[in-house]
């Protein structure tokens, strides 16, 4: 296994060892989510590879290549407006012009949530315990989040979203193996044929790919 | 000659306020709630205040290119039937049933400082973009 998937799944398990019911780790790329999913503590982080380059400096022909590795984190909150619903039923206009003046607006919620997010995530993947992400020292080096881009929130929807992602720039070595291929299923191919029913003399050949 | 607008925003009554209508219960800052409209004819037996709700699903596209799909309740009223219009930048609180039946449990949604609501003045009716109210 070439060692940006090793790597991928080192980081995937220090962000997994961290959650601590902060946000869930995903570590592969999701095709859609639903905002009522990372409603808040619930928030996602989704790691994957992102993208890789080759210098052609930096490996020899046969031997050992070295690999600038882009992973991509990419982090997703959500939040509803709050207030205190209890005196819409039977309160006061008193108390419920109060309960108003004092709810918490939904999209500075989520800016507070991603913030978070984006502060605890960081401090995981740089904490100088993370240096080689756990893996034998030497495989990984130049671990660095080169960048961080938070996005703009959508203007509609019963929840409003934040998104903001990251760039995890590392380097490490890819060995060439070759690819090993697979072993194939056990195929039988019986071609015997008896001259007579009542007879053990056969005809043909049994072959085995085993 | 009937004003053309005039006729529109008359037909408000038939396009916002009748078979496709739902109930909703509006609240103001200074906490007054309204649950009839203040265009009832008959003011021992007033209209309930309805208006079109819109429970759409939409797909977000952020800079990502990720989706993120999101329920969007879209509420459009006739400005003649409120007894104070909401403005932008002020907050009202919203009940609206959960289902598109009238008579679905209503559930609490926000108008808050973060969504403006859409006023089409020159027919007379507005949009607001809720956001889910929960328990503080």
């Amino acid at each position: 296994m070439m060692n940006f998937r090793t790597i991928k799944t080192a980081i995937t398990g220090i962000f997994g060892a961290a959650e601590s019911g902060r946000y869930q780790t995903i570590g592969f790329q999701r095709q859609s989510k639903n905002a009522a999913e990372v409603l808040g503590s619930n928030r996602f982080v989704q790691v994957f590879f992102s993208s890789g380059d080759f210098p052609e400096s930096g490996g020899s022909r046969s031997g050992t290549k070295n690999h600038e590795v882009t992973y991509r984190i990419e982090l997703t909150a959500s939040a509803s407006s709050k207030i205190d619903l209890s005196v819409f039923a039977s309160g006061t206009e008193a108390q419920k012009s109060a309960a108003i003046a004092a709810h918490l607006e939904a999209s500075q919620e989520a800016d507070n949530s991603i913030d978070e997010l984006i502060d605890i995530v960081y401090q995981v993947i740089m904490n100088n315990r993370n240096l080689d992400l756990g893996l034998p020292v030497g495989t990984v080096t130049n671990r660095w989040i080169s960048s961080i881009q938070k996005d703009t929130p959508p203007n509609q929807g019963e929840y409003v979203i934040m998104t903001a992602s990251m760039n995890l720039t590392l380097r490490t070595t890819e060995e060439v193996t070759g690819d090993t291929g697979t072993t194939p299923d056990i195929v039988e191919m019986d071609t015997t044929i008896k001259y007579q029913e009542d007879q053990d003399d056969k005809s043909g050949v049994l072959v085995t790919n085993v | 000659m009937t004003n053309l607008r005039e006729r529109a925003e008359s037909d408000l009554k038939k396009t916002l306020e009748r078979e496709f209508a739902l109930p909703v219960t509006i609240t103001s800052p200074d906490g007054v709630k309204q649950e009839y409209s203040k265009n009832s004819a008959d003011p021992l037996n007033p209209d309930t205040l309805s208006g079109q709700i819109l429970y759409s699903y939409v797909a977000v596209n952020p800079d990502t290119g990720e989706e993120i799909i999101v329920n969007n309740p879209i509420v459009s009223l006739r400005r003649s039937s409120l007894n104070r219009v909401p403005e932008a930048g002020e907050t009202w609180v919203f009940e609206i049933p959960i289902t598109p039946s009238r008579t679905a449990v209503k559930v609490p949604f926000i108008m808050d400082a973060g969504r403006s609501p859409e006023n089409d003045d020159s027919i007379g009716y507005i949009r607001f973009y809720l956001t889910k109210a929960e328990q503080l």
